[in-house]
């Protein structure tokens, strides 16, 4: 019988990393090639690489990307054009939509209305759907040259029929124009979750093109394929197809537990994961990464996404040295992607950590053939850098004592090794790959959202329970059956008479 | 700095300074605050003028949204609409000089009176009734002043354009309950003005200057880099530093009640809680006590940070302030104490 292996792919703005490991989640094979404009080349030819080494059977492929993200914070001229639909019967002009966006993102909003309807807190009507209100509105929005039209109705989060009928009017009327109802996004607050659904249309177009094509063709190969959402978790490419905004914070999430899983030591650590440019520290507890307080920001666009709690810093491989009175600083500046060929040492002008690390002899490459630093002015600023490291670590929590502390990314072999084994820190094997490889060791989950009403502990919990039994019965639908569920947030309504709660619930495939 | 720059640093370093004084209730600002961005692109910011220079018969309306901050999230106001409440009190005292000024500059609420302002194009007063934020609507300096002849008529409006008026009320608990039913019928979000206030009145009793207060916390806060720099200044009163290990935290009749813990190298400090951090104790003994100012700051960026945005494990400094004299006299102290004494006594600390 051929091995199964699984296949982890983290597709970056710059280039995309592949890592197969086997059922024991060893490393078989890795590979690095450049992004693709396509999306999909660039993988197959990660693919190629890795296939090169071995005749095996792919049992499934997950990716991790940062496209999603890049999209929104480059203002791609791919994304879809969208208009707004506001069901709000009060009339809300206290906050315009889009009102903190770039006009690099605010350039794909065409338009916006508002129409009566909507809800107050309590569940009564704030004022009837009136037919030709709507349908004059969505005539206006296409007419501006709308390609999809977002819907959001004030505590739509609560009460889903009047976006529902809107909806389903404006199919009947207009059959080219797709709808993105914001209700999709359970969340309380109706600023963050019309930029959700918004930004998530915009996404629409481009970015789930390009997944498109890559269901397409990985499917050829591999039966199971997944992405990895904001959580961690394995979704299919299905559901990012369908909501890619699901995707965009899952960069930082796989290198944190990728790290982590490849120190092979405890279930708590803290990653540091050095690139060329910056440097993110997180903090994984319990094999999950650490949530932060607020909301995902994004180029100023609140969103209705958790995100991982990320501290980061100008330090990277290409940070750029500067002399001040005798004191080097480190960046926060870079010279990025080009650091081939504006290095000191690589023949350019510029002093970098890399050129540090050259003089010190930790690092070698063959481009790199003089020396900026003195031997002792190098150890100066690579205790500098040290210093910063542990700096961030003691900001990121109290109890360092009960973390490991771990470091990846292309950065983390310029750092000394007999430093680095004094304060016991580890740089594991494959510490460039952990963002595929953490990826690839990503577990199958379903997050079931719902709202439910409960009068009674005891109804209460037969709600729990069916739910449970939603989400086994999908994932065994799968194939899995060892699984654990979990609740995330269970958020009562104020104001309610019917004690109507929003529960979210986990079920992992183990 | 352009114009419009310049007013958005003027209003983070309000809702940073407002965040402090809100003792860690009075909702955030920084969704109110989004609301003045939005307006800026079709009104003028107001004047924050100065309490002193206030005719004697210009009218002063202390304004303030009521309802649960969850609702403001979801149901954005309609200025338009609850704007109806500025008309109807300028038809009512036919008097055309009129002026906005905060009920409580603490937290969101900072905010209320600077857009009315804005949308009427008329200016707001340096000042507020509270000069920080408290659990209850009694707590309120006009409380102070049973011998001036303030009339006890209070308004109220919401998003759809309804206006109405509660005649002669005896007490603030009475305004309180009337004010609630109208509010939770209007959808649990409305507009109040408790009273309005001559300007002879205001200059009594109005804490003066709190916007300018609010403005210098806030840009302190941000032009210093480490706890060490802010607290050079005298005014406050540095305690500990440390971090969050434990918050038990429940609603309970509409209060946001709890206990705080905050471990130090010292020990375990505690923070008592109804909606706003009410009293810090260390070993059983009270170190600081309402109306005294008790804000938790950011361990990095020293804002302050509401309750409802606390978390496990995260560290921070903890800072008191004294709040306005007015609060220290013995009426000051049996109406702002009044509750926080009880917590206090069940507990069997002495105060």
């Amino acid at each position: 019988m051929k091995k199964k292996y699984i296949i982890g792919i983290d597709v970056g703005g710059t280039n995309t990393d592949a890592v197969m490991i086997d059922s024991q989640k060893n490393i078989i094979a890795t590979s690095k090639v450049s992004t693709s404009h396509d999306g999909i080349s660039g993988i197959i030819n990660a693919l190629s690489l890795l296939k090169n080494n071995s005749n095996c059977e792919i049992e499934k492929i997950c990716i991790g990307t940062t496209l999603g993200l890049n999209a929104i914070l480059q203002g791609s001229d791919e994304c879809a054009r969208v208009g707004l639909l506001r069901i709000a019967g009060h009339n809300p002009d206290s906050i315009e939509p889009c009102i903190t966006w770039q006009d690099h993102n605010k350039k794909n909003i065409v338009g916006y209305y508002t129409i009566s309807g909507g809800y107050e807190c309590d569940g009564r009507e704030l004022s009837n759907l009136h037919e030709h209100e709507i349908r004059e509105a969505a005539k206006k929005l296409i007419d501006k040259g709308a390609e999809r039209i977002v819907i959001n109705s004030v505590f739509g989060c609560m009460y889903r029929d009047h976006e529902q009928k809107v909806s389903d009017i404006i199919k009947q009327n207009f059959n080219t124009i797709e709808i993105d109802c914001a209700s999709d996004f359970f969340h309380i607050g109706y600023v963050e979750r019309e930029n959700t659904a918004l930004i998530n249309s915009m996404l629409k177009k481009n970015f789930s093109q390009k997944l498109q094509t890559i269901k397409n063709e990985l499917q050829k190969i591999v039966t199971s394929l997944f992405i990895v959402d904001n959580n961690g978790l394995l979704i299919t490419i299905e559901e990012a197809i369908k909501y890619p905004i699901k995707t965009i914070v899952s960069g930082p999430i796989n290198s944190c537990v990728g790290g982590m899983l490849l120190s092979k030591k405890s279930n708590n650590v803290i990653v540091i994961d050095i690139g060329g440019t910056s440097t993110d520290i997180g903090l994984v507890e319990n094999e999950t990464i650490r949530k932060s307080l607020h909301g995902v920001s994004v180029g100023g666009i609140n969103l209705a996404i958790q995100a991982p709690d990320i501290i980061t810093c100008g330090l990277g491989g290409g940070s750029i040295i500067t002399k001040n009175n005798n004191n080097y600083e480190i960046g926060p500046k870079s010279v990025g992607n080009t650091l081939f060929e504006n290095a000191y040492g690589a023949g350019g002008l510029i002093p970098t950590l890399s050129d540090v690390a050259y003089t010190l002899t930790i690092f070698n490459n063959e481009k790199f053939k003089k020396n900026y630093f003195t031997k002792e002015d190098g150890e100066i600023i690579m205790n500098k850098v040290i210093d910063t490291i542990e700096m961030y670590i003691e900001k990121i929590t109290l109890k360092i004592r009960l973390f490991d502390i771990v470091i990846v990314g292309g950065g983390a072999l310029l750092l000394p090794e007999e430093k680095i084994k004094q304060k016991k820190w580890i740089i594991p094997d494959n510490c460039g790959s952990a963002n595929a490889y953490g990826a690839a060791c990503a577990k199958r989950g379903i997050i079931y959202q719902k709202i439910i009403t409960s009068l009674s502990e005891e109804d209460t919990r037969n709600k729990y329970n069916d739910i449970y039994d939603i989400v086994k019965k999908k994932l065994n639908n799968e194939g899995f059956f060892l699984i654990k569920t979990d609740i995330i947030s269970q958020i009562e309504f104020p104001y309610s008479s019917d004690g109507k709660r929003f529960v979210e619930i986990k079920g992992i495939a183990l | 700095m352009n114009k419009n720059s310049e007013v958005n640093s003027i209003i983070q370093s309000i809702i940073i300074g407002a965040n402090f004084l809100g003792s860690g209730g009075g909702g955030s600002a920084q969704e109110i605050a989004l609301m003045i961005t939005s307006l800026l692109k079709k009104y003028q910011f107001p004047k924050i003028v100065n309490p002193y220079d206030i005719d004697d018969k210009a009218l002063i309306l202390p304004i303030a949204f009521m309802g649960s901050p969850f609702v403001m999230r979801e149901k954005l106001p309609s200025l338009q609409g609850s704007n109806v409440i500025i008309d109807c009190i300028r038809k009512k005292y036919n008097n055309n000089s009129l002026y906005t000024m905060a009920a409580e500059i603490g937290g969101g609420n900072a905010f209320t009176p600077l857009l009315y302002a804005m949308i009427n194009g008329i200016n707001c007063i340096d000042g507020d009734l509270l000069g920080r934020a408290f659990p209850e609507i009694s707590m309120i300096t006009t409380n102070l002043y049973s011998s001036l002849d303030i009339k006890k008529t209070a308004f109220i409006s919401n998003d759809k354009g309804e206006f109405y008026e509660i005649n002669n009320y005896k007490s603030f608990e009475e305004l309180e309950e009337k004010a609630r039913d109208i509010a939770i019928q209007s959808g649990s979000s409305a507009c109040i003005v408790p009273h309005v206030l001559m300007g002879k009145q205001m200059k009594e009793i109005a804490i003066k200057k709190t916007y300018s207060l609010a403005y210098d916390i806030g840009n302190e806060i941000k032009k210093s880099t480490t706890i060490d720099v802010l607290i050079k200044n005298s005014s406050y009163n540095y305690v500990i530093s440390g971090y969050v290990s434990d918050i038990k935290q429940q609603i309970i009749g509409g209060f946001s009640i709890g206990e705080i813990e905050v471990q130090t190298l010292k020990g375990v400090y505690t923070i008592i809680l109804k909606n706003e951090y009410l009293a810090l104790i260390h070993n059983n003994t009270v170190v600081s006590l309402c109306p005294d100012i008790i804000s938790l700051l950011d361990y990095d960026s020293l804002y302050a940070i509401n309750s409802e945005l606390l978390r496990l494990g995260g560290r921070v400094h903890i800072v008191t302030m004294k709040a306005d004299n007015v609060w220290y006299s013995d009426q000051g102290k049996t109406i702002t104490q009044k509750s926080i004494r009880l917590i206090l006594e069940n507990k069997g600390i002495e105060v």
